[in-house]
């Protein structure tokens, strides 16, 4: 179980957010709602250790997770154009491979193959020696989950990942990302700026407002309603 | 892909997610200690698959890194080659380090001679200090509008082929010339001194930050460009507009970066007559006198810490100022 408890970001004298508690199952997916500003990023990089946060905890079964345990993809992708789509999925475990590796680009057989396996687990059978600047905006995104789950993280965290898709590219990621958490087993949390999006595979909402927790239930109790309150003034 | 989500119901929706979490909840991961390697769902044609593509990806590697080894090795070879050719003997130097030792310790870094030696010469290199920043300075500031020209005019994105690629050519052949010919050029147009100094450090700066500004304006954002030319602004309306803004603090970070090496460039000049402290370093080392050689080395080093720090200061001025715009 993956639980966090009154998380709180401050920048200065303004509180980004504050009183954040909630838990995630494994092999779940959660998606997280809000207005512009209302904190879905800082949260989001408060769980992946990117930002640092002023008050509350981050636990996984009660214990503290490690900087491998959480992965982020990147809403504009953040891939390396000039590296093909597998180099930058095995950048995903550099944690676990050592340095001079990552520095002759020899990278051990079994990493490669697990590399291409999360590739074919997003639909990008045959592009592993592709250059990322050549792929599309979904093929770029699909890429970034497989990074990530290359990472083996527990917690897989996605920053509105297809906000520059079109509707039917952004359903096929989506649906590739929850495919791959419930198999896996990781806990998924994504925000999203288009709730609807994710109608067929949230097992969960979270809205935030103004930096607080406004909703917080089962997929299956939320109505079109509920999610507008949350982006209500 | 498809795209029939729109049309699904409710139970549609809770069927799919319940199916899916029941038929996954046996293969979710657990997590004992050191991580297992997941058990891809894919049946024996997606290990298949995994496994051709796998085999695909060994193939480029191999050809790639057979591809990378040559070039080393023949990098190697040219190299080694090279330093046989100029004679370049680690032996012979291993076995003279005596010399060096002597040269360093007794002379140029004895304390007490090198501080007789900076109140001797303390007036003189002063002044010559102060001519090489001079130099630098005026080189500087006239080879730089020249080098925005240029630099513009030779970005493949700003201007068309029968235009970038001569300016080019022209910044590289103003690049392959060293300072010191120039230096000695400029001095059969302006006599020994000073001025053949500037004249041949604007040369430099051309050459050198001409082309750097060419490969920074090949690098701008394409987008803000075509927004402004598309309400009809001409060649140098959208220049002034949409390219030079992006570019601005590069060119900046350059042009400091350049005066600082101009600063050091400058101080050899005068082994040629071009003025600065390169001459009373050059007489020094021409009379075996190695303690006046570091005494003009230690005013250089005061000169270029002197013009980094300074840059420095504009730098963070700049950043500041910018800081200060966003609000």
């Amino acid at each position: 179980m993956f639980t966090v408890t009154d998380l709180e970001k401050r920048y200065g004298d303004e509180t980004a957010i504050t009183d954040v508690s909630f838990s995630l199952e494994p092999g779940s997916l959660a998606v997280l709602v809000g207005r512009s500003g209302a904190g879905k990023t800082t949260l989001l990089r408060c769980l992946n250790d990117l930002e640092q946060s002023d008050g509350g905890s981050i636990r996984f079964d009660g214990e503290p997770l490690d900087a491998t345990d959480v992965a982020l993809v990147f809403q504009a992708g953040a891939l390396l154009d000039g590296k093909s789509a597998l180099e930058n999925v095995l950048d995903g475990g550099l944690a676990r491979e050592p340095l001079w590796r990552e520095l002759v680009g020899w990278h051990a057989p079994a990493e490669k193959r697990a590399a291409i396996e999360r590739l074919h687990a997003v639909d990008l059978d045959g592009y592993a020696t592709r250059r990322v600047g050549d792929l599309s905006g979904g093929e770029r995104q699909r890429v970034g989950v497989a990074r990530a789950l290359h990472q083996e993280p527990r917690v897989l965290l996605a920053d509105e990942p297809v906000a520059s898709l079109d509707p039917a590219t952004a359903r096929h990621v989506l649906d590739r990302l929850a495919a791959v958490v419930r198999r896996e087993g990781v806990i998924g949390l994504v925000s999203l700026h288009q709730p609807r999006l994710a109608d067929a595979v949230a097992d969960r909402f979270l809205g935030l407002a103004e930096g607080r927790l406004t909703l917080d239930a089962p997929a299956d109790d939320v109505d079109p309603d509920r999610i507008a309150e949350v982006y209500r003034d | 892909m498809t795209d029939s989500a729109d049309e699904r119901t409710d139970a549609d929706r809770a069927e799919s997610r319940g199916a899916a979490t029941a038929a996954n909840a046996s293969e979710a991961k657990s997590r004992p200690g050191p991580r297992s390697k997941p058990t891809p769902d894919r049946g024996s044609d997606g290990d298949a698959a995994v496994g051709e593509e796998f085999d695909r990806v060994q193939a480029h590697l191999r050809r790639r890194l057979a591809i990378r080894i040559g070039a080393f090795a023949v990098a190697l070879a040219l190299v080694t080659g090279a330093a046989r050719w100029i004679g370049l003997d680690v032996a012979y130097l291993y076995a003279h380090r005596e010399n060096l030792r002597a040269v360093l310790l007794e002379e140029m870094l004895a304390p007490a001679e090198l501080w007789a030696q900076l109140q001797a010469d303390g007036p003189s290199l002063a002044t010559a200090t102060v001519e090489t920043l001079a130099i630098a300075t005026v080189g500087t500031a006239v080879g730089l509008p020249i080098a925005i020209c240029l630099g513009i005019l030779g970005a493949s994105n700003v201007t068309p082929r029968l235009v970038h690629a001569p300016v080019r050519l022209l910044l590289g052949g103003v690049r392959a010339v060293p300072s010191m010919v120039y230096a000695l050029l400029f001095v059969v147009l302006a006599g020994l001194g000073p001025v053949a100094g500037a004249l041949a450090i604007a040369m430099g700066t051309v050459g050198d930050l001409g082309r750097l500004f060419a490969d920074e304006m090949e690098e701008i954002d394409r987008a803000p460009v075509e927004a402004v030319a598309s309400s009809g602004a001409g060649l140098l309306a959208t220049t002034t507009a949409a390219r030079l803004p992006q570019v601005t603090t590069a060119y900046v970070a350059w042009t400091l970066f350049y005066l600082e090496i101009n600063a050091r460039k400058s101080s050899v000049l005068g082994i040629v007559g071009a003025g600065g402290i390169g001459y009373p370093l050059f007489m020094s080392f021409n009379a075996r006198n190695y303690t006046g050689v570091m005494a003009a080395v230690v005013a250089i080093l005061v000169l270029v810490v002197s013009v980094e720090l300074v840059a420095n200061r504009l730098r963070d001025a700049l950043d500041a100022e910018r800081r200060a715009d966003r609000g």
